[in-house]
């Protein structure tokens, strides 16, 4: 029996650290799930923490005069479609209620 | 100080792709992906139409956000204005794409070339190591535009005035059959950018985030 529950924490202990030497050897999984995907850090935050729906930031498409190099890209990954910018600024900019202020301001 | 930067006249603009190709051929960029890219759309409801054409690079933002997004330092702007990625510390995070409002930073999943069937072209088999640092990229990194900077650096190096010929400027600059597209020291009342801007109705994109963007357009 004690035979059997150490090889299983073995093999457990083995998945473990395959699977994490997967993640990271993508280079999306070092930096305690630092990344854009799905259940990593940067959705996390902002639909679990900050509470954002999808919809608020991933709309159905740009306008036509939108400036915006990745505008054409189909979404894949690095390219999710196209992405209402503007939810970005109110609470990123200078003076936003978060600690990460990556905006000036306009006149700045 | 200087701080190079470009004007670009939306006017003269006639969206022949020529700064694309030259940017593609000049920096290894991986296919699918533009460091320097045109837009285009439509203006005006119809008899009075016209088509707009907005060629968009890197903005070498005086405030940029991709730079304070990364979380390992792997961007940084230099004494000359010029945002680049340090390929060695990037790890593939990319709130650098998620940062930026241009649109205008890539990341390489995977490496690709030109005609997966037949193998890789001459220039694609050029070893990492022959390249200049700023092109030797790899999959799980971001890239975009340097600006040239690996010829800037190299006029810089020679003693030359970077954006007086052929070789010292960025390779989308002098293709441009249109004159559209100007490098020079914004910070020299002086040169041809500044001159640019303060005589025409030159402006920068996005202003709204802040961003300070040291490409203009002249519209």
């Amino acid at each position: 029996m004690k035979l059997k529950v150490a090889t299983l924490c073995l093999l457990l202990l083995v998945a473990i650290t395959l699977s994490a030497g997967y993640v990271g050897s993508m280079g999306m999984g070092g930096r305690g799930g630092a990344g854009l995907e799905i259940g990593q850090r940067y959705h996390n935050i902002h639909t679990m923490q900050v509470g954002l729906e999808c919809s608020n930031c991933h709309i159905s498409e740009y306008a036509p005069d939108y400036v915006y190099q990745r505008k054409y890209k189909l979404p894949v990954r690095g390219a999710p479609g196209p992405v209402d910018r503007g939810i970005c600024l109110g609470c990123h900019k200078e003076n936003g209620p978060t600690s990460k202020k990556f905006y000036g301001t306009a006149g700045g | 100080m200087v701080k190079y930067g470009l004007v670009i006249d939306r006017e003269r603009c006639i969206g022949c792709r020529s700064c694309v190709v030259a940017c593609k051929n000049e920096n290894f960029v991986q296919p699918g992906n533009y460091w320097n890219f045109v837009l285009e759309y439509e203006q005006g409801e119809y008899p009075n139409v016209s088509r707009i054409f907005v060629p968009v690079n890197c903005q070498h933002c005086e405030n940029p956000p991709c730079v304070k997004a990364c979380p390992v330092n792997a961007i940084s702007k230099n004494d000359k204005g010029v945002v680049l990625i340090d390929y060695d510390k990037c790890e593939g995070i990319r709130y650098c794409i998620a940062a930026c409002p241009y649109g205008v930073i890539h990341y390489i999943d995977k490496e690709e070339i030109l005609y997966p069937d037949e193998g890789k072209i001459p220039y694609e088999e050029i070893p990492a190591e022959d390249r200049h640092p700023l092109h030797r990229k790899r999959p799980g990194v971001s890239e975009k535009c340097t600006l040239c900077w690996h010829r800037i650096e190299k006029a810089i190096n020679e003693g030359k005035e970077p954006g007086s010929d052929y070789d010292t400027s960025p390779a989308c600059v002098p293709v441009c059959p249109a004159g559209a597209r100007h490098f020079g020291d914004l910070d020299d009342p002086t040169s041809e950018v500044s001159r640019l801007i303060a005589t025409k109705r030159a402006i920068q994109l996005n202003k709204e985030y802040g961003t300070r963007p040291q490409v203009y357009y002249v519209v």
